[in-house]
């Protein structure tokens, strides 16, 4: 499903990100991809959904190399793929089910089928009782929760989070892990991201061990 | 083709709804512009007026000689033959001043005062209609025609209407070139306007590129907006710039009556209401084209 050939991204600031990272990732599996800050996760998952692009080698995602596709139809690429940002990125100024609706209404969806699939998504996630509240009324598990619900809502082949248990309680970050594997099981291919490996036990996976832009042998 | 078309209309809604929440801002933006295009409207109006006038009376080049009063018959007539023997002139005609006074006496606002003459104190006159309307062959002619015996004044009758129907076209130059300086200000304060807009949507639209929205998608209810937004100023000039041509109606028919022509100012003297508000929302359009998509590159999009 994906494969990085020669991977190496170069910041503007000169900071080499990723060097030479060659990894494929099979459709339906889950992988977690652990490093501590600064070894290059968050860039291994954005280059993976379309969001960054290579500085050198290929990255390819269902048959397509990211790297040759023009705006558009990276644009099209990231509106299959269901992201979860380390820092929500929520609207504030948009009740939860409005943050839930934004992948629909880029997709160009029916008002109708809008409501029925944003009320699915939170139900999913445990989050229908808030879909009128404001974000900043909600905790920050239940603000994650509200960004995994945008992440789905649109029925993505490609789950991505990016340290979703981050900063949250050990039930609320089981609580979450536990929505992932739901996904995984159902055939979704998931990939997480984390710099703390132990607390991923319970999700099981494949790992993948980065140290300062290269993958590494995961440790013991 | 639906989904298209659906996000047009959740756009242009999305838009609508925007300056619904600001009335006070969107009402002050659309009156400044309207403003800007009131002046080139008005100034159409007007040179199609000045046009009217120029283009209802007779454009024949005339010349018109006054003989002097105690010129004699057989003057007049030497006269006469000479203008008829001339290349230039078309037609030649003898207004006799027996002829003149009937019908300055048929008017009932001279007929007291000519009843009270003992002798008629108008010349004997010749129209001359001439072949060529050249202002040089004009001028030659009037000074040729002056030194004959007995013509005492010599008038170029469409002189008058030459001048106005090149300040016409002179006022029209005038007002294509104020409605381009004045649209492209409508252009700038579009453009400033979705600048800010875009600024305080920054995260919304930063958000939308990194979950697949297109460069279009995110262009496009600021477009919209900015369509909508040089329209409604369209709107506001075409009535106010129909209000005034209203008001001034009476003054200018009264003004022209007397140059024996009539001129009705109304609103369809303006360009049509439909082309002027597509037209100020296609400058809406650019201006929010070139502000969003040079705010957005500025934030560095995902990719």
């Amino acid at each position: 499903m994906i494969r990085f050939s020669g991977v190496s991204k170069r910041y503007p600031n000169g900071h080499d990100a990723l060097q030479s990272v060659d990894c494929d990732i099979a459709e339906g599996e889950m992988v977690v991809v652990t490093g501590r800050s600064g070894a290059g996760k968050s860039t291994l998952l954005r280059l993976s959904a379309g969001i960054e692009r290579a500085t050198s080698g290929s990255v390819v995602v269902r048959g397509q190399n990211l790297s040759t596709l023009r705006e558009s139809a990276l644009a099209a690429l990231r509106r299959n793929i269901g992201f979860v940002f380390q820092d929500h990125r929520l609207l504030f100024d948009r009740s939860v089910a409005e943050n839930v609706a934004l992948p629909l209404r880029i997709s160009g969806a029916t008002a109708a089928e809008e409501g029925r699939r944003v009320r699915a998504a939170l139900d999913k996630v445990g989050l229908l009782a808030r879909e009128r509240a404001m974000p900043i009324t909600l905790s920050g598990g239940e603000q994650q929760l509200a960004c995994i619900a945008r992440a789905i809502v649109n029925r993505p082949g490609l789950l991505i989070a990016d340290e979703p248990t981050g900063n949250l309680d050990a039930e609320s970050a089981g609580a979450i892990l536990g929505i992932f594997s739901a996904f995984h099981q159902v055939g979704v291919t998931v990939i997480l991201s984390a710099h703390d490996a132990m607390a991923f036990g319970a999700v099981g996976g494949r790992r993948i061990a980065l140290d300062a832009g290269r993958i590494v042998p995961p440790a013991p | 083709m639906k989904s298209w078309l659906r996000q047009h209309r959740r756009s242009a809604g999305d838009a609508v709804a925007r300056m619904g929440a600001q009335p006070a801002a969107t009402l002050a933006a659309a009156a400044v512009m309207a403003l800007a295009v009131l002046l080139p409207l008005l100034g159409s109006a007007i040179v199609q007026a000045a046009r009217q006038l120029s283009g209802g009376i007779d454009r024949d080049a005339t010349i018109t000689l006054y003989l002097a009063v105690s010129a004699t018959e057989e003057i007049a007539r030497q006269v006469g033959a000479q203008l008829k023997s001339n290349p230039a002139a078309a037609s030649v005609e003898f207004l006799p001043k027996a002829k003149a006074l009937e019908d300055l006496k048929s008017r009932d606002a001279w007929r007291d005062l000519l009843d009270g003459l003992e002798a008629n104190p108008l010349p004997d006159a010749f129209a001359v209609r001439l072949r060529s309307r050249d202002a040089g062959a004009l001028a030659s002619l009037r000074q040729e025609w002056g030194k004959l015996p007995g013509v005492e004044r010599v008038s170029a009758d469409s002189e008058w209407v030459e001048t106005v129907s090149r300040v016409a076209r002179f006022a029209e130059r005038l007002v294509w070139g104020a409605a381009l300086v004045l649209g492209l200000a409508v252009l700038a304060v579009v453009a400033q306007l979705t600048r800010m807009q875009v600024v305080m949507r920054r995260s919304e639209i930063e958000l939308s590129q990194l979950i697949g929205a297109s460069p279009t998608d995110v262009r496009r209810p600021f477009l919209w907006h900015g369509f909508l937004q040089g329209a409604l100023a369209g709107l506001f000039a075409w009535l106010a710039a129909a209000a005034i041509l209203l008001v001034m109606a009476d003054e200018v028919r009264a003004l022209t009556l007397s140059y024996a022509a009539e001129i009705a100012m109304d609103f369809r003297m303006l360009p049509g209401f439909i082309a002027v508000c597509a037209g100020t929302g296609a400058l809406g359009l650019g201006g929010a084209a070139l502000a969003v998509t040079r705010e957005v590159r500025r934030f560095g999009g995902p990719g």
